[in-house]
């Protein structure tokens, strides 16, 4: 599947968006995987939504924010894939600590912020985009599939397609069945064919595994970052793509990268960087 | 691009094999005779130790009926339901005969659920340690209740080892199983696709539907003047979607499928049914047809004022007063994020054997709709079928299920 990217978003620890993440993926800034989250702005979502969004949904709709920004796109335009293993942990642990007890109270608002597509919801509200929206899961391995159906998507329906990939720690008691290591999300916006924003085409495919080499980070604390958030396993995508735009002169060289899909297969990414004014190849 | 003005009909899709668990009992069979015969599953709410005043749509014995032993670590009621699916209608033989012809890498699972196995959560926060408030570790957190945990289940139950998804969209999510299988097919990252949809009873969705005072006190009565809410179900369905080309004898298939979201509210649908409209809409250009080729709709109709009245102003606007309409909810309840999936099929089955079902419970249809509700049963042969499902986020989708030599 061939697609282009027109945009990049990134929230973690100690960076606020893409031009901070290439920064400390090429090693210019320290990584620290306990450093401070940026605050979120959700200067997408109404006065009302803000005060009825959980942390997952601010931090889905700045995601997308940044991905649009830099896009250029009419933010009604494109379908929307938002993946995340577990979505708004904070909420699914209230719901049921709730739950135990002898009341059993819920609120509503709290009960409609847990269903997973609670992110897409407040987003396409917000941009009063009517277009396809969905929400997906697959545990570590939710960013090769959130990847996998917006490509899918981006080629099957020829359109373009807001990826947002997040993830957020739960808190006790369920961090201890279920580790969540840190705060992590990246966005793209997919182009099924080259615009003037579109910074790379990339060609995906899968493989069976025992030929390849699943891509880790040479940072013991970004590796600890992938190993640690589901969303986060999408991280060598990240640094092969700031490799090529760090030093402002972009390489053409296509670089490859392996992420981890279901056993047996892999995800295999071509990334091929397009130079501005370049023609259309 | 957008997707309203890029109306290009799809390649239709062969269902090969189909299954469907619910209230309704297990199987096909057992569910088309309870529809047939106007046998609702729902019953007053036994469930657990849950006092609300309401009824639910139960799968028998799912309590007795613990997952392979193999999978053991998967054991929860949604994987439980899941697995008495699988087992139903040669489903598991079908899929044998499949990775015979495909290879099991080459057969994609896309599971919708909304709740997973949740209920396995809300029962250890009842054993939390009273000293250090930490969860027993019997909780398979991973396994029973991440979003992947039915789909994992399943492609581990099946032996397949191609692509996997898990949606979640509340309850539209097994609907659109269909239409990311279409795009993976599409895509060459496979030749079939097992999908299905899987929620079971849990206390979530119970007090939480109840907080939104959705719940109906007598078995749910869609598009009655009186209708009082919704009654909650479990269900799976399951399905083994193929090329066309690949399956010459497939006889009954997916011709459309239409993705919309209000950008509404989040819990309420747009009270015209703007996300609704825009949904069927796209599933007709999709399928290549027009509204008049449609010869039955099976509604969201979840007996809820705000759904039923949004959804029947967009089903006028687009088929007029003539189109044969109907809910399902009042014989399994509202199976949630199986819904989609169990609709669609219900939709295949009604195709097979030549029914319009009623709109069983409804009494007095309300004097505000103008779709064409019907009430009772009528055997006739039909030809195609559009399901439509929607849920919270305001996210839509519907499917056109038909026969795929007419």
């Amino acid at each position: 599947m061939n697609i282009y990217l027109d945009s990049i978003g990134v929230i973690a620890p100690g960076m606020a968006n893409w031009s901070e993440a290439i920064k400390t993926l090429t090693g210019v800034q320290a990584f620290a995987i306990h450093a401070p989250l940026p605050d979120f702005n959700v200067a997408d979502l109404p006065a009302t939504e803000r005060r009825r969004a959980g942390k997952s949904v601010k931090l889905a709709v700045d995601l997308a924010a940044q991905a649009m920004a830099s896009a250029f796109i009419d933010p009604t335009l494109p379908a929307a894939v938002f993946a995340s293993t577990s979505g708004d942990t904070e909420v699914l642990t209230d719901i049921c600590a709730a739950l135990a007890t002898d009341d059993r109270l819920i609120s509503p608002m709290r009960f409609h912020n847990s269903v997973h597509n609670a992110a897409s919801g407040y987003w396409t509200i917000a941009q009063q985009n009517r277009q396809p929206a969905t929400a997906v899961a697959l545990h570590n391995l939710t960013a090769s599939a959130g990847l996998l159906e917006a490509a899918a998507q981006v080629v099957a329906e020829n359109v373009p397609v807001l990826l947002v990939i997040y993830d957020m720690p739960f808190p006790p008691p369920l961090d201890a069945a279920e580790p969540i290591a840190a705060v992590f999300g990246m966005s793209f916006l997919l182009q099924p064919a080259r615009t003037p924003h579109s910074m790379a085409q990339l060609s995906i495919s899968l493989s069976m595994a025992e030929s390849q080499t699943v891509n880790v980070m040479d940072n013991p604390e970004l590796e600890a970052l992938r190993i640690g958030v589901a969303a986060a396993r999408g991280l060598p995508l990240l640094a092969a793509l700031a490799s090529v735009f760090s030093s402002g002169l972009v390489s053409g060289n296509v670089q490859t990268v392996v992420l981890e899909y279901v056993s047996p297969q892999v995800l295999i990414i071509a990334v091929q960087p397009i130079i501005s004014g370049e023609p259309n190849t | 691009m957008p997707y309203s003005s890029h109306p290009h009909p799809m390649s239709p899709l062969a269902i090969t094999h189909s299954t469907l668990t619910n209230a309704l009992g297990q199987g096909n069979a057992a569910v088309f005779s309870a529809l047939k015969n106007q046998r609702s599953g729902l019953a007053p709410c036994d469930f657990l130790d849950i006092t609300l005043d309401t009824y639910i749509g139960r799968v028998a014995d799912l309590e007795a009926l613990p997952v392979v032993s193999r999978l053991k670590d998967f054991d929860c009621r949604n994987n439980r339901l899941a697995q008495i699916a699988l087992q139903q209608d040669e489903f598991e033989i079908a899929v044998v005969a499949a990775k015979a012809r495909y290879g099991a890498d080459r057969i994609a699972v896309i599971v919708g659920t909304s709740t997973s196995g949740i209920l396995h959560t809300e029962l250890a926060f009842r054993e939390r340690d009273p000293v250090t408030g930490a969860l027993p570790t019997s909780l398979h957190y991973r396994e029973t209740h991440e979003l992947s945990s039915a789909p994992a289940f399943v492609r581990h139950y099946l032996d397949l080892t191609g692509p996997m998804l898990s949606i979640s969209t509340a309850c539209s999510s097994s609907a659109k199983v269909f239409a990311s299988a279409w795009r993976m097919l599409q895509a060459d990252l496979c030749d079939a696709v097992v999908v299905g949809g899987v929620d079971s009873l849990c206390l979530t969705t119970l007090y939480g539907f109840a907080s939104l005072e959705l719940v109906a006190s007598e078995p749910c009565r869609p598009a009655d003047a009186d209708r009082g809410g919704i009654s909650i179900g479990e269900a799976a369905g399951f399905a083994l979607l193929e090329r066309r080309e690949n399956t010459p004898d497939a006889k009954i298939g997916l011709l459309g499928y239409g993705e919309s979201v209000d950008a509404h509210h989040m819990s309420t649908p747009h009270p015209e049914g703007l996300g609704a409209e825009l949904a069927m809409q796209r599933a007709l250009d999709r399928a290549g047809l027009v509204a008049g080729d449609i010869d039955y709709i099976n509604l969201h109709g979840t007996a809820s004022r705000t759904n039923d009245s949004a959804e029947d102003k967009a089903v006028s606007r687009l088929f007029g007063p003539h189109t044969p309409c109907s809910s399902t909810k009042g014989w399994t309840g509202h199976t949630l994020g199986a819904a989609g999936i169990t609709e669609a099929l219900i939709g295949l089955l009604c195709i097979e054997h030549g029914l319009i079902p009623g709109s069983l419970n409804t009494r007095h249809i309300d004097p505000s709709f103008t779709s064409q509700i019907v009430l009772q049963n009528e055997n006739r042969p039909i030809t195609r079928v559009l399901s439509n499902s929607f849920g919270f986020g305001g996210n839509n989708a519907s499917l056109i299920i038909g026969r795929l030599d007419a």
